[in-house]
Order: structure tokens, then C-alpha cells, then sequence
């Protein structure tokens, strides 16, 4: 028997061609004005990219003004899970000491938020909030839950060698779990792309991916809607993609199986 | 470095593990700490390094003054691999002469810190693989690169747990060689944990036999034998058979 050897490539474009094929058939049984079709959809895209949508704004634009918010909310749950992961990593009992808190608020979705958000907060950082609610939690747990991880011989041989804390911290811990940062991040990152229809539906202004999706909806233009679906798919797909590429070469001796 | 182990009690939890543990580690000495598996050998060495406080308060000296990292120049070499994965063999080799200066600003110049690696890398015979990741290199080469780490020290005391455990044959007889060879050497104290008893008759000055948990000093057998030895000489044998009587506990 002969082994059929197929590249991933060539299995995912079959998957893609599946998957379109399987929504066109939909579209097809279901025939409803409000689930549009694959030709549909691209026909979408294309006046989109070309002329921009209702209110003027470009594919672009949207595209940019929703990568800088996500920016800033991932930003700054980076900024801030990381080193609270690490802190609380570092001295258990600042975490089980704040879990009853911690916890629960990590349970509630970031949509439930929109009505204090509204309240208390004003134009950018309304975006920033609701993203960095969605990617702050899995950077945090993630962080703080390698730290036990660290393997103690690794530590041990530190020690030994006469090692204070902040040395042990900088040059066995840290190395030995930003791994497992890299991965939270890559989780947040998702989390928080996620977000971006809520963060957007209180944004206040008309543009954005998110809130693209929330216009054509309310015109029940769906096609519209799925492009702008689609885009985010393909954004947050490249992104991660790239943080992937990043941990495979900063980790190699994780990656790579033992020869 | 001379030790002074005295009385050490270990407990985890309701479980005895080291009961009144006493010997002595004169200067410079070979010391072999051999029992059956299990038996509390590891942990003794984790007491004697500082790694773990005994459950009676410092009842090892070094020196006459309890154990202190910082200030007693230790090194050990685990029985699990203990390479740091994320630095290359020549890294991991560096890494306690790192601490050493970044920490107790009492290091070598880099100049003197590569020279010695790299002897020390050879002579474990890892030239070509100097820029190799644990990953890539057997498990017998992560312990050479464990031990080098340790030599590369010049420790007033090592501490060595079951060291060539993981080692074929070979290997194992060519480091144990080479072990005695930085010895008498260097002269340096050493404490070397094994259950094998052909190694520790081969290797040691006085043989420290452990009885089974909760751990006692069952007996401290002298060796005195001419060096280089034999595996095969009458007297070998016989010191040989008298500590595997010892250590029998079926």
C-alpha cells in the first residue's frame, strides 16, 4: 500500500473550499434575504473596499481604528497581567489572599459591563476597558499559574551556586515561564478581539470592525455584516499566527522534539 | 571544607526519614554515602547543601558555622537533569560563575570565565557541542554538562547525588575516572551519593552505609586501598561483599 502524504496547506485549502461550499449550500436550502450567500457576501467586500460604507468610512479605516483599540486593551493587559501574574505567582498568598474577588470577576462577560462602562467611563477608554476586561484575565492566569511550574532543580542549581531571590527570579523563573506568558497573551489576544462588538456598540462613534457589523445589522444588510465578520477572522488569525512564529523562535528548545 | 553532620532528624509530615544522623567529613576527603534506594540519601545531601532545612535547627556544620550558600563555595550535581534548557551547553556551563559575579561580585574576568569553561568543556569532551541545546544533546551529555557546571566552581565542597545514574557503562567508568583525577588534583571535599556499591568502593576514602527508612548510619567503612584501583583485586572484593551484607535488607 502506497502512503498518500498530504501537506497541511493542501488539506487546509480543501477545508476552506469544504467550508464555503458547506455555506453556500445553506444559503442555498435556506433561502432567506437575511442569509446571504458566498457571492453575496464577496459582492459585499468589494463595494466596501471600493466605496466605503453608509457613513463614508473606508474598509481601511475600520480596519485601523479597531487594530489601534485593540492595541491599547491587549497593550495594557499585558502591561498589567504580567507583572500582577508574576508578583502573585511570586507570593501565593497575594493571590489566595484576593481570589474571592479575583475570581468571580473573572466570570463575568465584558458585555455585562456595558451599562457601568457607559456611566463611568468617556470616548477611548470605553474601548479600552471592555478589550482589556477580555484579554487581561487569561495573560493573569496564565502567568500566575506557570510560576509553581518552574521545574526546582532549575532553581536548586541557583541556589547552590549562591543565588539571591532577585537573581533566581530574573534568570530561572522568568525564562522558564515566559512560555506560558506568550500562550496567556495569545489567549487574551483572542479574548479580546472577541470584545471588540461590544466595545464598540458603546464606543460612541461610527466606525470600527465591531461596530460595522452592528450598522449593517441594524439595515439588515447581513451580507455587509459577514464581511466585517470575516475580517475580523482573518486579522485576529494573522495575529496570532505571528505570536506563534515569535514563540517558535524564541523557544525552540520547547518546540523542537528530542533528537 | 570540613563537615560536621550531627543529629540531623528529617520529618515530612508524621513520616521519619532521618533519624540522628551523625558522621564527619575530615578536609579534602572522599566521602560515599551509600544505602538502599529511597532511604533519605537525597535529602541528607539537600541538608548539607541548604537546600532543605533539617527538622532539628542546624545540625550541619561546615567549618564549625552553618551552611551558607553565599559564603561557601558548594557545588552539586543533581540526579535529574538539571541543564536549564533555554541556555546552550557552554551557558549552562557559565551559569554558576554568572551568579558568582553578578551576585557576590566576586567573580572572574570574562577573559578567565570563557578560559575555564572551555577547558572544563573538553574536558568532558563536549567541544563540538558547545552550542548545542540540552534538547538536542543524550541524557548521558546533560549530565557532563551538569558535572562540568560543578567542576568549573572549584568548589570547596561538592556534592554529588547519584551523579552517574543516568550514564551507560562506559561513560560512567570514564567519569568516575575523570572525578578522581580532578580530586587528587584539586583536592577538594567530596560527598558523593550512590547505591552502587562496586562505585562507592571504587571511589571513596570511608564508605558511610545508611540503613533503611527512617535512615541511620548503619557503619563507616573505611577503604584502604592503593589507588588506582581494581575491581578484581581479592581486597576489593571483599570490602565489596562486607558492605553489600550491610546494605542487604531481604
Amino acid at each position: 500500500m502506497k502512503k498518500i502524504v498530504v501537506s497541511d496547506k493542501i488539506l487546509n485549502i480543501l477545508v476552506i473550499l469544504g467550508f464555503i461550499g458547506l455555506w453556500q449550500l445553506m444559503a442555498t436550502i435556506i433561502e432567506s434575504p437575511f442569509f446571504p450567500d458566498v457571492i453575496e457576501t464577496m459582492r459585499a467586500f468589494v463595494d466596501l473596499a471600493k466605496h466605503g460604507d453608509v457613513d463614508g468610512y473606508s474598509l481601511l479605516a475600520h480596519i485601523e481604528v479597531s487594530l489601534i483599540r485593540i492595541g491599547a486593551g491587549f497593550g495594557l493587559a499585558c502591561l498589567i497581567g504580567i507583572p500582577l501574574g508574576l508578583i502573585m505567582g511570586l507570593f501565593p498568598i497575594t493571590y489566595e489572599g484576593s481570589r474571592s474577588v479575583i475570581e468571580p470577576i473573572r466570570y463575568i462577560p465584558p458585555i455585562a459591563w456595558i451599562p457601568l462602562v457607559i456611566v463611568l467611563l468617556r470616548g477611548f477608554s470605553r474601548y479600552v476597558f471592555i478589550i482589556w476586561l477580555g484579554a487581561f484575565f487569561p495573560i493573569l492566569i496564565n502567568t500566575l499559574t506557570s510560576i509553581p511550574r518552574v521545574n526546582p532543580v532549575h532553581v536548586n542549581v541557583a541556589r547552590v551556586n549562591g543565588a539571591d531571590r532577585g537573581y533566581i527570579v530574573r534568570h530561572v523563573v522568568i525564562p522558564s515561564v515566559l512560555p506560558e506568558i506568550l500562550a496567556g497573551m495569545r489567549v487574551g489576544l483572542g479574548v479580546g478581539w472577541m470584545c471588540i462588538v461590544a466595545a464598540e456598540m458603546i464606543g460612541g462613534e461610527m466606525i470600527g470592525l465591531g461596530y460595522l457589523i452592528l450598522k449593517y445589522a441594524q439595515l439588515l444588510m447581513i451580507e455587509y455584516s459577514i464581511v466585517g465578520m470575516v475580517l475580523i477572522g482573518i486579522i485576529g488569525f494573522t495575529m496570532n499566527e505571528v505570536l506563534v512564529r515569535i514563540e517558535k523562535r524564541l523557544f525552540k528548545w520547547r518546540w523542537e522534539v528530542v533528537v | 571544607m570540613k563537615i560536621h553532620v550531627k543529629n540531623v532528624i528529617k520529618r515530612f509530615g508524621d513520616l521519619l526519614v532521618l533519624d540522628n544522623v551523625s558522621f564527619r567529613v575530615y578536609e579534602n576527603e572522599f566521602l560515599c554515602i551509600c544505602g538502599p534506594t529511597g532511604c533519605g540519601k537525597t535529602t541528607l545531601l539537600n541538608i548539607i547543601a541548604g537546600l532543605t532545612s533539617a527538622t532539628n535547627s542546624n545540625p550541619v556544620l561546615i567549618n564549625d558555622e552553618p551552611i551558607d550558600p553565599q559564603k561557601h563555595n558548594i557545588s552539586f550535581v543533581f540526579q535529574e537533569p538539571s541543564c536549564l534548557p533555554w541556555r546552550n551547553v557552554r551557558d549552562n556551563v557559565r551559569f554558576g560563575l554568572e551568579i558568582k559575579k553578578a551576585v557576590l561580585k566576586q567573580g572572574l574576568s570574562e577573559n578567565e570565565i570563557h578560559d575555564k569553561v572551555r577547558k572544563i568543556i573538553s574536558l568532558v569532551g563536549l567541544d563540538e557541542f558547545e552550542e548545542y541545546y540540552p534538547h538536542q544533546i543524550s541524557g548521558g551529555m546533560k549530565q557532563r554538562v551538569a558535572i562540568a557546571q560543578a567542576f568549573v566552581m572549584d568548589p570547596d565542597l561538592l556534592l554529588m547525588d547519584e551523579p552517574f545514574g543516568y550514564l551507560d557503562v562506559q561513560t560512567r567508568y570514564y567519569m568516575e575516572k575523570e572525578v578522581l583525577r580532578i580530586w587528587e588534583k584539586l583536592k577538594r571535599t567530596v560527598i558523593f551519593v550512590t547505591h552502587n556499591i562496586e562505585e562507592a568502593v571504587y571511589l571513596a576514602e570511608r564508605v558511610v552505609v545508611f540503613t533503611e527508612l527512617p535512615a541511620r548510619v548503619k557503619a563507616v567503612i573505611p577503604i584502604d586501598l592503593p589507588r588506582p584501583r581494581d575491581y578484581t583485586d581479592p581486597k576489593f572484593v571483599e570490602i565489596r561483599r562486607q558492605i553489600t551484607k550491610l546494605v542487604k535488607w531481604w
